[in-house]
């Protein structure tokens, strides 16, 4: 439900392909929406769990490495589509009085550990949300020099994910 | 009886006069009219069209629910169709019949001479056409009409296109109707009743209505304000409901459920009353229990407002939450079995004869306490996690609206169609009518239990294939059901065009004034107040 995060379970007795459907009416494709959960044993559920995250330190960053402005900002574009265009539109515009626009923003272009701070810890009492625990360094830090550096916020900042490292927590 | 004597200009005692004491001749007369008579016989006509339509929409839904995958119509439309069915059922077909029998007949029973508010009644019926023109209307506006379920949910109710606001706008003007109706039998029964005719000696009928009219005004203003901050959020940029500004979609299942749950019983006490006319006089006794029957009414009318959120047992209520309302919820089976128990003692060692009434008025005692059954199975908050939004509830509720309020009407109809049109109806075809009915809704209708519980979401165009045997059977039941509704079409022209004349009394059991009268009825009735004497009441004492 938009605004809210429910959790549900089950206990299942028997190995196997469970299957549920979406049940609230929510559009044209409410009939399309299967829920497929597989039940393993144990052991089974540790070896794709192994797997998994053989795969996903493949697939990591290498956290010290040093980007430049331009690797930052086609990698901050692709963060910004899938992350924070929804609210704050592709355009930097947003929808205010919701989402306010990044474009010519005072805290886009003010000191970048406040707009950091912003992304990573979301601002209580409106619709940001925290991005801190859904994004890794490097991501947050080119999405970061992306808008610093799109639309008419040209500032030339760059952001190394090191610096977002330094920040988490704080 | 003051407001009534104003509003005809010479009503004084010429009753069979109806040339010099009826409507304006033509068209014009209906849209005029005051009297009573004419607005429940336009409340009773208007209802049954648009019982037509909503049964037209539903047969789509079921023509496409015949075969697992989509054949006939798309996913949006299908979704409309089972909006508009719903919304047309409960505030177009159900809810306006009832208003109707009202009219008819609460000033007979209570020995008035029309209704309190005789100019009122009429603009309240005629708001009516307007909601169903926007509500039907909607279908072909650019985006079709509002496919949310009749629950209206947002967020899809906030990005919905004009078809929503149509929508909307009909809610606003059917509960102004609603309203304005209530207000004119609360105090056409507070305050017009015949010398005699004591609160606690009433029919039983105005007993429901009373309850119910104060259930619609209490609960109606809160539809309204539901969809009026739906409306506001949707075009004034206003968030009650959009957790992107800061809203709460749950909010609004909170306020509509506290509206949807007393609504449930806007729409089945009336029935209750019907039957508890019925029963007595095809068993040929009084009523068993009258005190018992008026206090379980008051007591359910009040416990609905307590309920609301047995209808949100997964949206994260918190447990003490699920707890209260499922206690509450079952609470409500106590003056709802001491009505049934009242009705089964009213038949025991009656002389029973079953005519169509009667038969109707059974069918509703069997499949409405069958609905009522499964009620308490889903108030049960850890059934209810797993049977939320399955085939399981559309049975339920289908139980209680089908079996339950709309046999009633028919046992209304046909028990008090003598008395309106001076005729009797085709008992054979009024049986034929009766026994497709109740078989096909069966048909229709019982194999959905085994579809939801095993798992099949309901308002879906498209279903897995291990669900296709029971739902191509209760297609078969959903287009015989709704095809033998014009057995009832029929019958109700054939009565109007002739057949045998109607005694003043046709049912030898029935109490109540309304028997004292002339069959058909008199455009006037009442104009001086009638001589209560203990055979004209439904109580026993």
């Amino acid at each position: 439900m938009p605004g809210f995060v429910r959790d549900a379970w089950f206990k299942a007795d028997k190995e196997g392909t469970y299957r549920g459907q979406c049940s609230e009416l929510c559009g044209k494709d409410h009939g399309f929406m299967p829920i497929v959960v597989d039940v393993v044993s144990e052991a089974k559920y540790a070896e794709w769990v192994a797997a998994q995250q053989k795969e996903m330190a493949a697939a990591a960053d290498d956290p010290n490495k040093v980007f430049t402005l331009d690797e930052l900002v086609k990698r901050g574009e692709k963060v910004y589509t899938t992350n924070c265009a929804g609210c704050h539109q592709p355009t930097g515009k947003g929808v205010p009085p919701a989402f306010p626009a990044l474009d010519g923003s005072a805290i886009v272009k003010g000191p970048k550990e406040k707009h950091l701070a912003i992304v990573i810890n979301g601002k209580p009492g409106t619709a940001m949300a925290a991005f801190g625990a859904q994004l890794n360094d490097a991501d947050i830090a080119s999405v970061v020099a992306y808008e610093r550096n799109a639309w008419s916020n040209k500032l030339n900042d760059v952001i190394q994910p090191a610096e977002v490292k330094a920040l988490r927590g704080k | 009886m003051q407001a009534s004597h104003d509003t005809h200009d010479h009503a004084h005692g010429d009753h069979g006069d109806h040339a010099h004491h009826g409507r304006a001749p033509g068209l014009m007369g209906w849209f005029t009219t005051t009297n009573h008579k004419d607005i429940g016989t336009m409340y009773l006509w208007f209802s049954f069209v648009m019982f037509l339509v909503g049964g037209a929409m539903s047969l789509v839904i079921r023509g496409e629910l015949f075969a697992p995958g989509l054949q006939y119509v798309s996913p949006e439309f299908y979704n409309q169709m089972l909006t508009l069915h719903a919304l047309i059922m409960v505030f177009g077909a159900i809810m306006p019949a009832f208003v109707g029998f009202a009219n008819w007949m609460i000033p007979m029973m209570v020995g008035a001479p029309d209704m309190a508010f005789a100019r009122m009644n009429n603009w309240s019926f005629w708001l009516l056409p307007p909601a169903a023109i926007l509500l039907t209307g909607s279908l072909f506006v650019p985006g079709g009409a509002a496919g949310t379920g009749w629950t209206l949910y947002p967020p899809l109710s906030v990005q919905m296109g004009l078809g929503m606001d149509m929508a909307i706008f009909a809610v606003h003007i059917l509960g102004m109707s609603s309203i304005m109706g209530s207000i004119n039998i609360i105090t056409t029964i507070l305050n017009m009743r015949a010398p005699g005719m004591t609160l606690m000696r009433m029919p039983m009928f105005c007993w429901t209505w009373l309850v119910t009219a104060f259930l619609l005004i209490a609960s109606m203003p809160i539809l309204a304000g539901a969809v009026t901050m739906l409306l506001t959020d949707r075009h004034f940029g206003t968030s009650f409901f959009n957790a992107a500004g800061g809203g709460d979609p749950v909010l609004f299942q909170h306020i509509f459920w506290f509206f949807g749950h007393p609504e449930v019983y806007i729409i089945a006490l009336p029935a209750f009353g019907v039957v508890s006319h019925v029963i007595p006089a095809f068993s040929r006794k009084h009523l068993f229990g009258y005190t018992s029957m008026v206090y379980a009414i008051a007591a359910i009318g009040l416990i609905s407002f307590f309920v609301w959120a047995h209808h949100m047992y997964v949206t994260g209520i918190p447990l003490t939450g699920q707890l209260y309302f499922m206690y509450a919820t079952l609470l409500i089976a106590v003056p709802t079995g001491v009505k049934v128990f009242n009705w089964i003692t009213t038949m025991w060692r009656g002389e029973l004869t079953f005519e169509t009434p009667m038969l109707f008025a059974l069918g509703f005692l069997f499949l409405f306490t069958v609905g009522g059954l499964t009620g308490l199975v889903l108030a049960i908050t850890a059934v209810d996690i797993q049977l939320q939004d399955t085939y399981y509830v559309v049975a339920h509720f289908h139980y209680v609206m089908v079996a339950g309020a709309l046999f009633s009407a028919y046992a209304g109809a046909y028990f008090w169609l003598p008395k309106w049109t001076g005729r009797m109806y085709d008992e054979a075809l009024g049986k034929v009518h009766f026994w497709t009915s109740i078989v096909f809704f069966n048909v229709a209708f019982f194999p959905q239990h085994f579809l939801g519980l095993a798992g099949m979401p309901r308002r879906i165009p498209d279903y897995a294939t291990q669900f296709t045997d029971f739902n191509a059977v209760s297609s078969i039941g959903a287009f015989g059901f709704g095809f033998s509704q014009l057995i009832f079409l029929w019958v109700v022209l054939k009565n109007i065009k002739g057949g045998e004349a109607a005694p003043v009394k046709p049912w030898d059991g029935a109490t109540g004034l309304e028997w004292t009268l002339p069959s058909p009825v008199p455009y006037h009735t009442f104009e001086d107040p009638p001589v209560i004497t203990e055979e004209h009441l439904a109580a026993a004492h």
